[in-house]
């Protein structure tokens, strides 16, 4: 038997927390994930649920006062022992991120092709005029149309959707073996978001290229993620294989968001079953489980015991009364 | 005009509408759409179809180059101060953004208050209030949120302020774009839900625009398909979303991510 290879991005027992009057605010509250080469793990959960923080934090893009404990290693090298410089030299190199609106991730004035070219040379792998065939070699990689013409272009004058394969182009130019993307997708059309999914499916494959795609959206994740691991209240409540988790979810909250998700094949007149209530805040976690107040099977134990997070080695969820399995 | 001779007019009719810019792109095509008296029209399509441009076509804030928009069955071409105002009153919309839709300088109960004061001068302070507080009741707040500025709010909860200040003219039609695609899925069902009863219990006419066509699919008996600009299928949602003749509406369908759906245990 072959042995797992080692994580990508290996991340235990991450808490991510804010100075403030009334006291810490914890972001994520000991989060442990393995991201392993090649993987794409789905990372899903409403807003400030801590997705983000828990994938950024650890590489310092964050508020700067965010303090970030525990263990975070990008192919075995610390991250949180390393200064802004060695910082500088991962990031971009190591890891390539993609964000949701690739307009504000994208410098206005300056031309595409240069900010591709501006990453390859900040991280020495290519110079002049070998950079700038890297940089139409990696638009073409993206399925850009045009890609010459683009080159030249500024961002204003592409599509929401060029802008996006741009800014993969910027993600992946590096080779890197870790590609974080926050809601990739999320600022674009349908048609444009298939078309932007088919491509970090086809990158992943072709470069073994491990992706964590941060989304709200289970129908985006469920198209590339092998593993699923859902978010509320900066905890995992719920981990497993993608199809498994979207087929019999163990934690109530994770069968709340999939019951809550309109189809194209609904019965219009039976109603969408709303999750009460609304997120809590960071500052306001209610006692015992922190998803209890929206919960329909909570009963005296949630409110007062938090439940651990158990697994059974394939798949994990923290609930005292999970759906049977 | 007695209703034994001549059907009554729609409440909204459009015939032929074009609207050209310089700029190609939010460009109208010989548009036509009937929406009748407590229908619900659902208007699907991407960036740069159209669906915005139809809207503020719809509201007479853009200039029409060709066709007619007829409201109750008057052309807003031969609207007087008095229609347009009736206009602003009947037809109200709810946005994308709900915190960029709110005043942030003005509480909720301030907010409330204002388009009552405008338009329903005649209503004493006391029946203002009584007004606010059965409309905040019906779209799931309490006057907990009166207080409050946008800020203090969840994205929600401003949407249902939102919802909550455009009923309270009682308007025979809510224009929505894209009221949902900002909050969480939880949320989204919550505001469809209010959306839905409002509709069913007052009657009130829905122009929904929106990207998600499952939701469409169950809000509205009638949508159509916008790309460049132009109409390319229309007629009952059912036969449009589930039927689609054209290609175009079938890669929309096509490309809308399928979540399968769970193994009900319990």
């Amino acid at each position: 038997m072959s042995s797992i290879p080692a994580p990508v991005l290996e991340l235990r027992d991450l808490t991510v927390q804010f100075a403030s009057r009334e006291g810490p605010l914890v972001a994520v509250a000991g989060v442990t994930l393995p991201v392993r080469p090649g993987e794409c793990v789905g990372i899903v959960g409403e807003s400030g649920a801590g997705k983000s923080q828990l994938l950024l934090a650890p590489f310092r893009l964050t508020a700067s006062e965010a303090q970030v404990s525990g263990i975070a290693q990008l192919a075995g090298e610390d991250l949180l022992a390393l200064d802004e410089r060695a910082l500088d030299r991962v990031r971009g190199a190591q890891v390539g991120f993609v964000f949701q609106d690739p307009m504000s991730s994208l410098t206005p004035h300056r031309t595409i092709g240069d900010q591709i070219i501006e990453v390859l040379e900040h991280h020495g792998r290519a110079r002049g005029q070998a950079a700038r065939e890297r940089a139409l070699a990696l638009l073409h990689k993206v399925r850009i149309d045009e890609p010459v013409r683009r080159l030249g272009q500024y961002p204003h004058e592409l599509s929401g959707g060029q802008r996006q394969r741009v800014l993969i182009a910027i993600a992946v130019a590096c080779d890197p073996a870790l590609l974080i993307a926050d809601e990739p997708t999320t600022a674009l059309d349908v048609t444009v978001q298939a078309e932007v999914l088919t491509l970090l499916a086809a990158l992943r494959a072709e470069r073994s290229l491990a992706i964590v795609l941060v989304s709200h959206d289970f129908g985006v994740v469920s198209r590339l993620a092998d593993r699923i691991v859902v978010m509320y209240a900066g905890r995992v409540v719920e981990e497993g294989p993608a199809p498994a988790v979207i087929a019999a979810p163990r934690h109530p909250y994770t069968a709340a968001l999939l019951d809550c998700i309109a189809r194209m094949d609904d019965s219009p007149d039976a109603p969408l079953p709303p999750i009460p209530g609304q997120p809590p805040e960071p500052r306001a976690l209610p006692a015992g489980c922190a998803f209890h107040p929206r919960c329909s099977r909570a009963q005296a134990r949630c409110r007062s015991e938090s439940p651990v997070l158990a697994s059974d080695g394939q798949r994990a969820a923290a609930c005292h009364f999970p759906l049977s399995i | 005009m007695s209703a034994d001779r001549e059907p009554p007019a729609p409440l909204l009719q459009v015939r032929g509408l074009a609207v050209h810019y310089r700029a190609h792109r939010g460009a109208l095509h010989d548009i036509s759409l009937e929406l009748g008296k407590g229908g619900a029209l659902g208007i699907c399509g991407e960036s740069g179809s159209g669906k915005s441009t139809l809207l503020r076509a719809l509201l007479g804030l853009v200039p029409i180059s060709h066709g007619e928009i007829h409201w109750y069955g008057r052309s807003m071409a031969t609207f007087g101060g008095k229609e347009w105002r009736a206009l602003r009153r009947i037809v109200q919309p709810v946005f994308q953004d709900p915190f960029a839709s709110l005043d942030p300088r003005m509480r909720v109960g301030e907010i409330l208050a204002e388009p009552l004061r405008v338009h329903r001068p005649e209503l004493g302070s006391a029946a203002r209030e009584r007004q606010i507080a059965a409309l905040l009741v019906r779209v799931g707040l309490t006057a907990t949120v009166l207080p409050h500025y946008p800020h203090e709010l969840s994205g929600g909860q401003c949407q249902r302020v939102c919802i909550a200040r455009a009923m309270l003219l009682e308007p025979a039609v809510l224009v929505c774009d894209e009221p949902v695609s900002a909050l969480d899925v939880s949320i989204q069902a919550q505001i469809l839900a209010v959306l839905q009863t409002l509709h069913r219990e007052s009657g009130t006419a829905l122009i929904f625009v929106s990207h998600n066509l499952a939701l469409v699919r169950r809000l509205c008996s009638q949508a159509i398909v916008l790309r460049g600009g132009a109409v390319v299928e229309a007629g009952p949602t059912r036969e449009v979303l589930d039927n689609p003749q054209h290609q175009y509406t079938r890669e929309l369908i096509a490309a809308v991510p399928v979540v399968p759906r769970r193994k009900r245990q319990g």
